[in-house]
Parts: structure tokens; C-alpha cells; sequence
């Protein structure tokens, strides 16, 4: 009786495998294609032989849009411009985040980029194979980092509060509003930042803050939420919910009223209808880890804090972005000359050391006092 | 007699193996389209899921580690569904134990062996006391369990987080986590440098618990029983409320050992993020496990593989896209959702066979 199930099996195998058969045939046409145009790559440079390789894992998917697509940016730049041959592991979620760290490093790899790894886990891994050169281009809260591991740290609450002053002066209805991924320190980094300067143009203001409950993929829920800021008065909404701030910033077009946008440059997502963004330049990290192992000034064992000042946290228009002068109503347009002029100045006193700003993560400054207590 | 038992499992094994290859051939045309190398994708994707090529990082012992928890809350889904309970709030329950495992593992300071033994009691508790509300639920009420899974799976999923931002968080620090648990609440792991260990024993010491408990106890009969037909258990004199009951616990409290298995052997701790669908990946396992402890064995080792695989074979190597890996095990689960149009054409081949085998058998006669 079971011969005939072998049979029946045996037959399947032999399906698929001709199955297979068809697929590598149709297939090696376009490997061949492709290692043709390999070949012609080097045939160009000998130089430009990858001496060196790299791994981002990141800790969720690509896509979002924000953080991990940003870093992402960083690994094609470096791949563009250093000799250097970078691959992206996608994971989803910290379940997976050991087994990718373990198989990179099994990998090979001459440096192992972690992006929002946990610390401990980094750390651990960065013990047990001392040899393995580290870099998380996000913030690794340790109080000592192993020697082969270097923590980059991109402060946000200036620029968030450089955000604020521009929500504070050009908002008519002196309500604005805050998507805010979830109630946690670190993202409050932006809320309170923001509402501070809000308040230190628009001492009247009312700032709305709504938490999406660290739901950071649901636009839909994102959406829902603006449009209930925007129905309660607010014309501007800053939002900090990763894929989730998308529909923020998709209710701020169908409302006709305004959002500002977070970590990378979305200006363009709803022209006309972001103002500016708040830039957290994780690309800028990345690839300065990378850069610095390809010139030898690697250096394991630091935080290396960048901020405002360094370049690597601004807003979008830094960059010269101007997708609102060019699409946004003319009332609007019309107040940026001053706006941008108040923020040049502010900027200026922060980076003079006359102006604090609050960082959440430490509620007990003076600063943060006033901010949090409103 | 022994010949139609064998027969038995055969059948049974069949249809989750056609699902399988049905899989991997799809998988096989979907990377065609792609136009990357069919076979390679195939070596790669086995050899980074189940090979080993070097003893520091073994691909099948971090698939062995992978696939524990997925084993739990599968053999979880298994005692439901044989007991007739549609449950899938396996995940609630596991984010509830892993948030009582991170919570004892540093609160408390037992000697190194009590701790870890308090903890998984524990956790298999909090499981099982989250199963007994749809549980009672469904008795009492009449609340469809499927529904109130749903929404204790939600619960669940926001009390960790708040647990974690606030009243459990460690220190200052951008991803919320809670802090290390002591060494004498961790599971210690066979090797250095892999976190596969007691968790795993753990685990398949559950898979044959849950198959002796299910198919050689009474109480394990009146739930399979109370499963496939209610009135008629009734009738046979088999309290199926109680039944009912009873399965929603044990169902608890083996998702609350998959959360304290992957909490005290795995991440040491709760993070911000710790809900990955583990439990959902349990009741997919259930299902293609054809709701049998020893199918759930192999498929979550299965399951585990073709996700490592996927992320570190065809990602890294080949730069295939990581969802290639859920893909295929989405395909897999359709072919078994689908085992209808094996099963009519299985009969009619088996029908075609049988025939000149009887002539055979006759022909041996004269």
C-alpha cells in the first residue's frame, strides 16, 4: 500500500524539480546579464574592489519612510561613494534581531551595524567576539561600551523645539497638536521640545498631545487621531509615530490645514500641506561608522553625540527643502520669511549655549520642569 | 492491524507534506519571476535554516531555538482546538507569563534552581488564569472564544507595553526595556554562544505530555471527545462545560511557558516591541500540525527553519526579499486549508492503484 504512496511522492519531487528546471533556465539568462555587467564594473576599476564589507540589521522592516529607510540611505551612499560593499538584514521585530546579529557576524562582515538593537544584547555579542568591530548609528543607552563597539547618538529635542517655534508663529487658531507614537521619555524628547517652542513664541497657545500607544504601523489609526486634533481647532500637527504619522500627514491634506513631519525629509509626501520636517540625520551615522572604518579612525569603546550643531538634527528646510514655498496657500508661504528668521536666531542662542532646551529624558531641569508642568 | 495504524499516520502526514512541496515549488516560480538563481535559492535557504557549517553557529541549533516557543504555543492551539475551542489568544497569554517572567526574574532573589522552577510555575499560572476568562466566558455567557481572544490578545499586548515604559523600565534609554533578570532565574543553554538550551527540553518534554494527556488519559478523552461532538459527549455523560474549561487552562498555561521559555532562556528581559506574533505563528503550526503534538514538533522546527533561512540565506545571499520566507509558509497554509483537492485526487490515484492489485492478489491465489 505505501509503495504506492512512495510513488505518488516520487512523482511530486520529480514534478517540482521540473518544475525548478524551468525556473533556473528561464533565470540564468539574466544571472548571466548580470555578471556581464559585473564584469564591465570592475573592468573600469580595478580599485574599486569592495576591501571592505558591512551589515545594517534593522530592527523592523524597510518602509517606513522615517528612521530605518534613513539608515538605509546612509548604506547606498556609503555603498556609492566608499569602496565599500554594504548588504541591509531586515528583521521583524526583536525576536529576530540575536539570529541576525549572529548570523552577520558568522557572516564575516568587517563591521556590523545595529540599528535600535537592544543594549545589552549589542553589548554581550560585542563581548563575546572581541575581534568583530560594532556600531549602532542609533542611541545605546550603556554605561560602558566594549571596546570594538561605537553608540552614535543624534539629539532631537532642539530641533523639535526649532519645529515648535515654527508651529507656534504660524498657527491662526493658537491650537496646535501632537501625534505622538507612544508615552514613553524618548519620544517625549519631541513632544516636550516642540511644546516648549511653541509656548516661547505663543505663550497663549494650546498645545494638543495625543499617544498612539506604540502603534507605530497603523496610518489608519494615525489619521484618525489628526483629524480629531484638527477638529478640536488645531491647524498644525507635529507628528512623531513612525509609518503611523503618514496618516497625519495624509489628514492634514484632506482637512486643508498643516502638519510637520519627522526624522527624514516627507516635506514632499502632502505638498503644500507639511510645512517643514524635523530631520534626524540616522543616515548621516551610518554612514559616518562606515567611513570611519574605511579610514582607519575607527574607534571602539565611545558615544559619539551629534546634534544640531554637527548638522546630523535640523529641520527639512536646512536641507533646502521648499516643497511648501512652492505648493503652500500664499498667506501661509508669506509668514515663513519671518519664521525662518526666528528660528535662525533661536538657533543660533542654543548652539551660544543662552538658550536650553528640554530633553525628556531628563524631566528634572528647570527646563523640563516648566515644559512638563504646563 | 498494525499495518492500517501505519496507514493511519501515513494519511495523516501526507497532506501536510504535498502542502509543504506545493510551497516550495510556488516559492520556486515566485524567485523565477525574480530572475534570481532557482536552484542556489533552494541550497541557501536550506543550508542557512537547517545546516551547520560551523560549530560556533550551527543554523539548525538557532532554528531549534527559534522554533521552541513556536512549539509551545502551538501544542497550546492543539489542546483548544481538539477541544473544540476555536482560541488563538495564545499570544495573550504568552505576553502576559513574559511579562510575569521579567517582572520575578528581578524582583525576587531565590537560590539558582528554586527561582527558575517559581518562575515557569508562575507564568504557567498567569496563563492560565488569562485562559480561564474566555473560558468562562464561553460557559457562562456564551461569548464566542474567538472574539474574546481577539480583545485579551489586544489587552495583553498594551498592558506589556505600558509595563514596560513605565512601572518596569530600566534606566534612561531610547528602547524601552526592563532590567536584566538574575542569574538564577535564567534557563542555562547547552553551548556558549547559542541560546538553545533548557527551554527546548522544556518543550518537547510538553509536546509528550500533551499527546499522553490527549490520547491516553480519561480526562484526555472526554476533552477530544467534548471536541468533535458536544451534545454527544453529553449524552455519553461527559461534563463538556467542565471540558471546556479545562482546555482553556491548559491551554494558558502552555502559552504562559512558551512566555516565560522565551523571557528566561532568550531575551533575559521584556522589551518595548516583545509582541511578534510568536503565538499567532503557534496556531499556524497547530493547523498544519494537523492539531497533533508531534505534527506541531516538526512543522514549528519547520516554520522556524524557513524564516532563518529566508532572512539570513536568501536575504543575505542572494538579496531575496525576508517576506519570501512568510510567503511560502502562507502558501503552505493555504495548500492545507485547501487538503480537499489532495484528498479527491489522492482517493482516485489510490483508486487506480488498487485495482491491479487486487488482480495481483488474485492471481497469487490460483
Amino acid at each position: 500500500m505505501n509503495k504506492r504512496l512512495l510513488a505518488i511522492l516520487a512523482i511530486l519531487v520529480v514534478g517540482s524539480l521540473m518544475f525548478t528546471a524551468c525556473g533556473s533556465a528561464a533565470s540564468t539568462t539574466s544571472e548571466e546579464a548580470a555578471s556581464a555587467a559585473d564584469e564591465a564594473a570592475p573592468a573600469e576599476e580595478a580599485a574599486t574592489e569592495p576591501e571592505f564589507t558591512c551589515a545594517l540589521i534593522t530592527p523592523n522592516p524597510l518602509g517606513d519612510r522615517s528612521f530605518i529607510d534613513s539608515s538605509a540611505r546612509g548604506i547606498e551612499q556609503a555603498n556609492a561613494e566608499l569602496p565599500v560593499k554594504c548588504d541591509i538584514i531586515e528583521t521583524n521585530g526583536v525576536s529576530e534581531h540575536e539570529a541576525a546579529l549572529r548570523g552577520a557576524i558568522a557572516e564575516g562582515y568587517d563591521l556590523v551595524l545595529g540599528l535600535a538593537i537592544d543594549a545589552e544584547l549589542f553589548a554581550s555579542l560585542a563581548n563575546e567576539f572581541p575581534e568583530q568591530k560594532f556600531s549602532s548609528p542609533s542611541e545605546l543607552f550603556l554605561d560602558e561600551l566594549p571596546a570594538n563597539l561605537v553608540s552614535y547618538q543624534v539629539t532631537v529635542h532642539e530641533s523639535s523645539f526649532l519645529a515648535g517655534l515654527v508651529a507656534g508663529s504660524m498657527s491662526d487658531s493658537k491650537i496646535v497638536g501632537v501625534v505622538n507614537g507612544g508615552d514613553s521619555p524618548a519620544m517625549n524628547q519631541f513632544t516636550y521640545g516642540f511644546k516648549q517652542g511653541v509656548l516661547e513664541v505663543c505663550p497663549d497657545c494650546q498645545v494638543l498631545v495625543s499617544y498612539l500607544g506604540f502603534d507605530f504601523s497603523n496610518p489608519t489609526l494615525g489619521l484618525e487621531t489628526a483629524l480629531a486634533q484638527y477638529e478640536q481647532g488645531a491647524d498644525i500637527v507635529y507628528q512623531v509615530a513612525g509609518r503611523s504619522g503618514e496618516g497625519v500627514l495624509e489628514a492634514a491634506a484632506q482637512v486643508g490645514k498643516y502638519a510637520i513631519g519627522v526624522d527624514s525629509n516627507q516635506d514632499y509626501i502632502q505638498p503644500g500641506s507639511i510645512i517643514t520636517s524635523v530631520i534626524k540625520r540616522v543616515d548621516q551615522t551610518t554612514f559616518d561608522s562606515i567611513s570611519s572604518v574605511v579610514n582607519g579612525t575607527f574607534e571602539g569603546g565611545q558615544f559619539i553625540t551629534k546634534g544640531m550643531k554637527e548638522g546630523f538634527s535640523g529641520l527639512s528646510w536646512d536641507e533646502g527643502s521648499t516643497a511648501f514655498e512652492e505648493n503652500g496657500p500664499a498667506d501661509m508661504v508669506a509668514k515663513l520669511e519671518s519664521t525662518k528668521a526666528l528660528v535662525e536666531e533661536y538657533r543660533t542662542k542654543i548652539l551660544a549655549g543662552e538658550y536650553s532646551v528640554c530633553d525628556a529624558l531628563y524631566p528634572d531641569t528647570p527646563e523640563c520642569v516648566a515644559v512638563i508642568g504646563e | 492491524m498494525k499495518n492500517k495504524k501505519f496507514q493511519k499516520i501515513l494519511d495523516a502526514i501526507l497532506i501536510p507534506v504535498l502542502a509543504i512541496l506545493s510551497g516550495l515549488v510556488l516559492m520556486g516560480v515566485l524567485i523565477a519571476i525574480t530572475g534570481k538563481p532557482v536552484w542556489e535559492s533552494y541550497g541557501v535557504l536550506f543550508s542557512k535554516a537547517f545546516g551547520c557549517e560551523k560549530a560556533s553557529n550551527c543554523a539548525i541549533i538557532t532554528t531549534l531555538e527559534r522554533a521552541t516557543p513556536i512549539m509551545l504555543t502551538g501544542l497550546s492551539a492543539v489542546v483548544a482546538f481538539r477541544s473544540g475551542l476555536f482560541s488563538i489568544g495564545q499570544e495573550g497569554q504568552y505576553l502576559m507569563a513574559s511579562v510575569v517572567a521579567g517582572w520575578l526574574g528581578y524582583s525576587i532573589h531565590l537560590p539558582n534552581g528554586v527561582h527558575q522552577i517559581v518562575i515557569l510555575l508562575a507564568c504557567m499560572a498567569v496563563g492560565a488564569a488569562y485562559g480561564f476568562i474566555p473560558g468562562v466566558l464561553k460557559v457562562k455567557l456564551g461569548v464566542n472564544e474567538l472574539l474574546s481572544t481577539i480583545v485579551l490578545n489586544s489587552i495583553a499586548t498594551l498592558f506589556i507595553e505600558y509595563m514596560v515604559q513605565f512601572p518596569m523600565r530600566a534606566d534612561v534609554s531610547t528602547t524601552a526595556h526592563s532590567p536584566i533578570i538574575d542569574v538564577t532565574a535564567q534557563l542555562p543553554t547547552f553551548m556558549a554562544g547559542s541560546k538553545w538550551g533548557v527551554g527546548f527540553v522544556i518543550a518537547v518534554i510538553a509536546v509528550i505530555a500533551v499527546y499522553i494527556y490527549l490520547w491516553r488519559t480519561k480526562s484526555g478523552y472526554e476533552q477530544r471527545m467534548a471536541g468533535q461532538s458536544k451534545r454527544f459527549a453529553l449524552y455519553g455523560g461527559v461534563p463538556s462545560d467542565k471540558a471546556a474549561i479545562r482546555a482553556m487552562i491548559i491551554s494558558g498555561a502552555l502559552a504562559g511557558l512558551a512566555g516565560a521559555v522565551e523571557v528566561m532562556g532568550v531575551h533575559r528581559r521584556i522589551m518595548t516591541g516583545f509582541s511578534t506574533g510568536l503565538g499567532f505563528d503557534g496556531v499556524t503550526a497547530a493547523i498544519l500540525g494537523q492539531t497533533h503534538p508531534f505534527g506541531v514538533f516538526i512543522v514549528s522546527i519547520l516554520f522556524a527553519g524557513l524564516k532563518l533561512g529566508a532572512q539570513l540565506g536568501l536575504q543575505l545571499k542572494l538579496g531575496i526579499p525576508r517576506e519570501l520566507g512568510g510567503t511560502i509558509i502562507g502558501f503552505i497554509i493555504l495548500f492545507v486549508a485547501a487538503s480537499k483537492f489532495y484528498e479527491g485526487n489522492i482517493d482516485r490515484i489510490r483508486a487506480w492503484f488498487k485495482k491491479p492489485d487486487k488482480q495481483k492478489a488474485k492471481g497469487g491465489g490460483d
